[in-house]
């Protein structure tokens, strides 16, 4: 006779064994990266052009729309009236382009599968 | 102190997020089956495109005038209005959801007293943390709070937000208001009402309260009472609906057969349902649960949980989603002594069901059916009429030629971010 168990039942006698004291929540990758939930959205890279900075083609960005970016973010703004991902320079922002495109967010994490 | 937040032309908002190109273009989204315009862009409407309108009639249009359109993406939008709502959530601590794209907030608790800058403030916010733009009204009832969001919706020059507050005599706004736009006068009493040459809100405030009752009942009156000032409809913060449901009982006998097992949970599931549309609730959660004598050597417990592709409360849903997990924890050749279901993530009806055309064709029939089941089940005792689990047909295919993607919710089709 098959003795799987999915779920925990509990001794006859309501007699714990004591571990589930300790039990804390498993590790959550989702939980653990994503600061502003409501904020962050998934993004697939499309393009090579930054494989030099290690973000290839196909990575999975998380993207985080509550943050302002500092000097060294990657940011997706909405240059060409596509969402681009790109290093942050305050200064094209002003100086260069009279018309600056917005930032959409700020890259947190690049998922790579190997 | 009452503010109404409320998305800007919100399913053509939702694809706008993702869609930078779209910023300043006509959009228009249609309901099921592509059927009537059910949002528009302010180009569109600009356009003379009216709501509601079926799509064949101005398709001439849409294509001379190079429209974008979308299908509805409901999946989308019911997630993008998570988020907003979510993003409300830490501005202030009580919040009444009305609809899919409003929220009642209450203002009491702002110290400084400076509504209008906090609401721009929270206009910021919800802005760059969802890209969703948003309307704010402030006013001291409800009714009020509704009539300053149609103003600052539609007049650029008080930029998204309007505060009532700020103004002595609200007898300009209110004139600028015709009838039809007061929150609780539908179609029919606004007919009503303009035969007694009653055309605008200012207009309505002048009537007397026995004149109003007569001829729109209680209702009406708290509608007056409420454009004058007095509140009378109060927030309503998260009810005492059951946050879970649960149903479940043991085998008078024991049970061996996948067949028995699976009408049993199919039962069970009916009960579950039930409670759900009384309390006016949807669930996306659903666990199923067997087990073996438990006393016994060789006991066996399995339960598993499953997530429905969208809310639901239609009976033949959640029997679908039962069958997938029964099938993975089902074992043969075991006597089965309990079966039991279990259902949660409840949340409220009424923010799925408030967009009129969501309710429009299959949503109305399945509404219909669940409606004759449940006062036939009243009338004549429970499980009179029950859903057959054998040979269920497959419902037919929705019509939804331009539809988006779903974002946020299918790893397989998530926005792309080009590199340059």
């Amino acid at each position: 006779m098959p003795k799987v168990s999915i779920t925990r039942p509990k001794r006859p006698t309501g007699f714990n064994t004591g571990i589930d004291d300790f039990f804390e929540s498993r590790l959550d990758l989702a939980r653990h990266i994503i600061t502003h939930p409501a904020a962050t959205f998934f993004l697939r890279v499309e393009g090579g052009s930054l494989e030099s900075q290690g973000i290839k083609d196909g990575d999975l960005l998380v993207v985080d729309k509550a943050v302002t970016p500092s000097k060294k973010s990657l940011v997706i703004t909405t240059r060409d009236n596509e969402l681009t991902i790109e290093p942050y320079h305050k200064s094209s922002y002003t100086l260069l382009n009279p018309h600056p495109y917005q930032i959409w967010g700020i890259v947190t994490h690049v998922i790579h599968k190997i | 102190m009452i503010a109404l937040v409320d998305c800007n032309n919100f399913f053509v908002s939702c694809e706008r997020v993702f869609r930078p190109d779209l910023e300043k273009k006509p959009v228009l989204v249609l309901s099921n089956n592509d059927g009537c315009v059910v949002s528009r862009s302010n180009e569109v409407k600009a356009m003379g495109i009216p709501m509601g309108v079926p799509f064949f009639k101005v398709k001439n249009i849409v294509d001379q005038y190079d429209v974008t359109v979308f299908s509805s993406n409901f999946s989308l939008y019911a997630d993008m209005s998570h988020r907003v709502q979510e993003v409300l959530g830490t501005c202030v601590p009580d919040i009444e959801v009305y609809s899919v794209d409003e929220a009642f907030l209450n203002f009491d608790c702002i110290a400084e007293k400076d509504f209008d800058k906090y609401a721009r403030q929270i206009r910021d916010k919800v802005m760059q943390w969802t890209g969703i733009p948003v309307s704010i009204g402030i006013a001291k009832t409800k009714t009020l709070a509704k009539v300053a969001n149609e103003l600052a919706k539609k007049n650029p020059t008080y930029n998204g937000v309007l505060d009532f507050s700020k103004h002595p005599s609200l007898d300009s706004f209110l004139e600028q208001t015709p009838v039809d736009d007061i929150w609780g006068v539908g179609r029919k009493y606004a007919v009503l009402l303009k035969s007694y040459d009653i055309f605008t809100a200012l207009d309505f405030t002048h009537q007397s309260d026995a004149w109003i009752r007569k001829h729109m009942t209680v209702m009406g009156l708290k509608t007056l009472w409420e454009l004058k000032g007095v509140s009378c409809i109060d927030l309503k913060l998260q009810e005492e609906a059951r946050k879970t449901i649960t149903s479940s009982r043991s085998f008078g006998r024991p049970v061996e057969t996948y067949q028995e097992l699976s009408e049993a949970v199919a039962t069970y599931i009916s009960r579950g349902c039930e409670k759900l549309r009384e309390q006016g609730s949807v669930a996306s959660y659903l666990s199923v649960y067997i087990m073996t004598n438990r006393f016994k050597e060789d006991r066996y417990i399995a339960s598993l949980g499953v997530e429905l592709p969208f809310a639901s409360n239609y009976t033949p849903d959640f029997i679908k989603a039962a069958e997938n997990a029964l099938k993975q924890i089902y074992r043969p050749g075991l006597q089965y002594k309990k079966a039991g279901i279990w259902i949660a993530n409840i949340s409220n009806e009424s923010v799925y069901q408030e967009n009129l055309f969501i309710t429009q064709g299959r949503e109305e029939k399945k509404k219909e059916a669940m409606l004759a089941m449940d006062s036939i089940n009243h009338k004549m005792g429970r499980d009179t009429v029950q859903i057959a689990t054998a040979g269920v047909k497959k419902d037919w295919k929705m019509k939804s030629e331009h539809l988006s993607q779903k974002m946020t919710l299918n790893w397989r089709e998530l926005p792309k971010a080009r590199t340059i």
